[in-house]
C-alpha cells in the first residue's frame, strides 16, 4: 500500500486514479458508520457519497501526521450527525435510559423469541436498537478495530467516554439477550 | 473471592493487560455463575466482530468519481477548438453585413480600402482586379456561414454547461 501522503499529494495534483483508490480503500469503514447511524436505508447511499465528496474538497487540509482512515471516519461521523439533525434525531445520551426501561417490554414475546432465535440475527436488531452513539463505537471498535484513542478523535469525545460507553452497550446487550433468552439457553 | 463484575469480564476479554489476569481465572475456574456470563460475552464478542451490514453497491467508487469528474462535453464537434467559435461569431457578423448591404457594397467597401492611391504592390493590385471581375453565388456562400456560425455557437453554449467549478485531470 502507498503512504498516506503520496497517495493525498496524487489527489491533489489532480490524478483521479488514486483518488477512486482512497475510496475503495476506505468506502468499508465510511459504510459503517453510516449504516449505524442513518436509519433510512434508500439515503445511506446518497451520505457515503456526500462524505466521498466532502473528503476531496477538504483533503488539502488533511495533515500528513494524522491517521487519514480516522480524518475520513471523522468526516462521515460528523456529515451523520448533520443528516440526524436535519431529520430531528437525537444522538444524545437520553436514549440510554429508555433503552435500559425497554429491556423486558413486549417485544420479548415467545413467537418473536422463535422468529429471532438465531443468535446472530438477535444480535444485530439488539445493536440496531442501541442508542447511536453505543452502537457506533461498539462497530468501530469491534468491526473497524479502532482504538480508544482513535475513536475518541472521531467522535470528538475523551477516550474515558469511550471506553465506558462500549462497556456500557455491550453489557446492554447482554442483558437484552438473557431477557429474552433464559438464562442457560444463551450460552454459546 | 466476590464474583466478577461485567467490567472486568469485558476487560478480561478485551485482552486488557493493565490488571491481574490470575484472579479472574482463579476465580472462574470455581464459579459457574461467572463462567456462564463470561461464556455469554464471549458469543457477543464473536458476533461483534462479524460484518453483517450490507456493502454498498459495487459500482459505489465509479459513482463518486462521476460526480467530481467533469463530465465530457456533448459536442457537436468534439475536436472544434474554442476559438474557431469565436472565429465563426465574426464570420456571422460580416455575412449579416453582406446581407443587409449587398455583395457588391462590400465589393466597393474592399476596394476603396485597397491603398490605390499609394503605389500598390503588384499582389494588391491583382487582388483588386479578382475582385472587380468577380461574379459569384454571394447568397449560397451567405447560408453556409449562416449555418457554420450557428452550429459553433451553440457548440459553445454546450461546452459551458457542461463546465464543473471542481476538476480532474483526466
Amino acid at each position: 500500500m502507498e503512504d498516506t501522503a503520496v497517495i493525498v499529494q496524487k489527489i491533489l495534483s489532480g490524478n483521479s486514479r488514486a483518488f477512486e483508490i482512497l475510496i475503495k480503500e476506505h468506502q468499508r469503514l465510511v459504510n459503517h458508520i453510516v449504516y449505524r447511524m442513518v436509519s433510512d436505508r434508500g439515503d445511506r447511499e446518497d451520505v457515503c457519497q456526500d462524505i466521498f465528496m466532502k473528503v476531496y474538497q477538504n483533503l488539502a487540509g488533511f495533515r500528513s501526521d494524522a491517521k487519514l482512515s480516522t480524518w475520513i471516519a471523522r468526516i462521515a461521523y460528523n456529515r451523520c450527525i448533520d443528516y440526524l439533525g436535519k431529520n430531528r434525531v437525537s444522538v444524545i445520551d437520553e436514549e440510554f435510559d429508555e433503552a435500559i426501561a425497554e429491556i423486558t417490554d413486549e417485544s420479548s414475546t415467545p413467537e418473536k423469541k422463535l422468529l429471532e432465535a438465531d443468535l446472530s440475527r438477535l444480535l444485530q436488531n439488539e445493536i440496531n436498537d442501541l442508542p447511536i452513539q453505543f452502537r457506533t463505537i461498539v462497530t468501530l471498535y469491534h468491526l473497524d478495530e479502532l482504538s480508544y484513542a482513535e475513536i475518541g478523535d472521531v467522535m470528538s469525545m475523551p477516550e474515558g467516554t469511550v471506553k465506558n460507553y462500549l462497556f456500557r452497550a455491550r453489557r446492554l446487550l447482554r442483558e437484552r439477550l438473557t431477557a429474552k433468552y433464559k438464562e442457560e439457553e444463551f450460552r454459546p | 473471592m466476590k464474583h466478577l463484575n461485567d467490567d472486568e469480564i469485558q476487560r478480561y476479554l478485551d485482552g486488557d493487560t493493565s490488571f491481574s489476569r490470575e484472579e479472574p481465572m482463579a476465580h472462574l475456574e470455581g464459579c459457574p455463575q461467572c463462567r456462564l456470563r463470561m461464556e455469554q460475552y464471549k458469543a457477543i464478542f464473536k458476533e461483534l466482530r462479524v460484518d453483517n451490514i450490507p456493502a454498498l453497491s459495487p459500482n459505489f467508487a465509479a459513482s463518486v468519481m462521476e460526480g467530481i469528474r467533469p463530465e465530457k462535453p456533448v459536442s457537436i464537434f468534439p475536436k472544434l477548438m474554442p476559438g474557431l467559435s469565436y472565429a465563426a461569431l465574426f464570420i456571422f457578423g460580416l455575412a449579416v453585413s453582406i446581407y443587409f448591404m449587398g455583395a457588391s457594397t462590400l465589393k466597393q467597401i474592399l476596394l476603396a480600402l485597397s491603398p490605390s492611391n499609394m503605389q500598390e504592390p503588384s499582389f494588391i493590385t491583382t487582388y483588386k482586379n479578382y475582385l472587380a471581375g468577380l461574379d459569384v453565388d454571394y447568397s449560397l456562400i451567405l447560408a453556409v456561414i449562416l449555418v457554420l456560425a450557428v452550429v459553433a455557437l451553440i457548440d459553445q453554449m454546450i461546452r459551458r454547461r457542461h463546465q464543473k467549478p471542481i476538476s480532474f485531470m483526466i
